[in-house]
């Protein structure tokens, strides 16, 4: 790192995963997101009604590199 | 042997009518975990004088061909009048929503249906025996079900005016593409392809006047090396990422230092999933949850038991959905609101055995649709909606 000069330690490495894995879900539930959750988004379904859909997350799985 | 025997009266039952239903036949295929040997009789003898023994049907040929389950009648208007008898899954029922416990009939093996109000859209009634197997159909079947087996297409909208793209017309298209595919030395395959391209429609003599396959080789090395933005007609998203980093000293909160992570590539999850349920290949999705019930039809006075399958049978997408009905209603809107259930995923991979590359995909699967369906891989049920960039240990800032 610039600010130290050393590489960073283990922990810092965990930190900054950390981070990345909520920044990256702060990026993937945007706006539009966030909007579809609350009110829903209209979408044609192919039997041909229109139907007002609400994405609700049910399962999430994720393996989180610890190192 | 009748598959859709408890199919033959196809009335929407109450909890009452239940009990009084006519019992299954009394076939002992039916139910071979109650199986019942006929009274002995006197062993007959064979040729060499000993009892012939009396043969019983293996469990593998008592074993029933699964079924689906059983159909739900059209609607009944008159139906929607009768009060519910069993519970709403949610404790507070101050509202008109309730949970109108529409069954089906059970199907052979005992297996019925609870919604909370009458389906819109079932896809179970296109089920038929060959969805409901393992193996592969034998080559005279033809009877598949498009429905499940037709894999998403999501970037099926493409226009013919852009299929040529970068060159401008077919039949650049066409010589480019002899050239650059299949094999690099003459051949009578090769011939062949080449004269199939000139005889059809395609081809255009006078497309070719100011051809020159030099600067239409490098237009195309252009169009492959272009820089990854241009790539929006995917939907695909290049971002950094930035995150905070402590680096032991006091800051305030202006001046934190913080580290960029770039190449996150991304859709928009909404995309994904407007995509997704317009495809043609969501008539498998269920829209609306239930609850599944297995009765035990031998013993007439068992307790249905609770059956959890699928993630629409399960309590928590009935809870979410009865929530969401007693919302209120978007103004002026009257569609039919469902639940779009997503399932994520996100787990890193190495791309091969030897070597570094690696993906950290984080996947989006539907939950909407059986198991059955999502866990099959020629059904493209699994959507790729980001690659997390890796941090290495050895970055410096």
């Amino acid at each position: 790192m610039e600010l130290t000069g050393d590489g960073p330690p283990a922990d810092v490495s965990t930190h900054c995963r950390r981070e990345l894995m909520h920044a990256v879900w702060t990026i993937l539930l945007d706006d539009d997101f966030l909007y579809a959750y609350e009110h829903g988004i209209i979408i044609l379904c192919p039997d041909g009604v229109s139907r007002r859909f609400y994405p609700r997350i049910f399962t999430y799985s994720a393996d989180h590199p610890e190192k | 042997m009748a598959i859709d025997t408890a199919a033959t009266d196809e009335n929407i039952t109450l909890e009452l009518e239940l009990e009084h239903e006519a019992p299954l036949p009394n076939d002992t295929s039916q139910n071979p975990s109650h199986f019942q040997p006929s009274v002995e009789t006197d062993p007959e003898i064979n040729a060499v004088g000993r009892p012939v023994r009396k043969k019983r049907l293996t469990w593998k040929l008592l074993q029933q061909l699964p079924a689906p389950p059983s159909p739900l009648s059209e609607p009944l208007t008159a139906f929607e009048g009768i009060e519910p008898i069993s519970k709403t899954s949610l404790p507070s029922c101050d509202s008109e929503v309730v949970w109108k416990a529409i069954k089906t009939t059970e199907n052979s093996f005992g297996l019925y249906r609870e919604y909370p109000h009458i389906p819109t859209h079932n896809p179970d009634d296109t089920l038929c025996l060959l969805n409901l197997v393992d193996h592969s159909p034998p080559i005279n079947e033809t009877e598949l079900s498009a429905s499940v087996s037709t894999p998403l297409t999501l970037n099926s909208s493409s226009s013919n005016a852009a299929s040529f793209f970068p060159f401008k017309n077919s039949t650049i298209f066409g010589m480019m593409s002899w050239m650059w595919t299949g094999s690099s030395m003459k051949s009578i395959g090769e011939m062949k392809k080449l004269v199939d391209f000139l005889k059809s429609n395609d081809f255009k003599k006078d497309d070719l006047a100011m051809f020159d396959i030099h600067a239409e080789t490098t237009k195309f090395d252009n169009y492959l090396e272009r820089p990854a933005t241009d790539n929006l007609q995917d939907g695909w998203r290049e971002s950094e990422i930035i995150i905070q980093v402590p680096d032991g000293k006091i800051h305030s909160k202006d001046s934190i230092p913080t580290f960029k992570v770039p190449g996150f590539h991304h859709r928009s999850l909404v995309n994904v999933i407007k995509a997704a349920y317009s495809d043609p290949a969501s008539t498998s999705f269920h829209y609306m949850p239930f609850k599944s019930f297995w009765k035990d039809s031998s013993t007439p006075e068992s307790v249905p038991q609770r059956v959890y399958d699928e993630l629409y049978s399960s309590d928590a997408m009935i809870e979410a959905h009865m929530k969401l009905q007693q919302q209120p209603p978007e103004l002026g809107c009257a569609l039919e609101r469902v639940i779009a259930s997503l399932m994520l995923w996100s787990d890193s991979t190495h791309l091969a055995n030897f070597g570094t590359a690696s993906l950290w995909p984080v996947y989006l699967f539907f939950g909407n649709q059986s198991k059955w369906v999502r866990g099959k891989p020629k059904t493209a049920s699994c959507h790729h909606v980001a690659y997390i960039p890796k941090v290495s240990s050895g970055y410096s800032i």
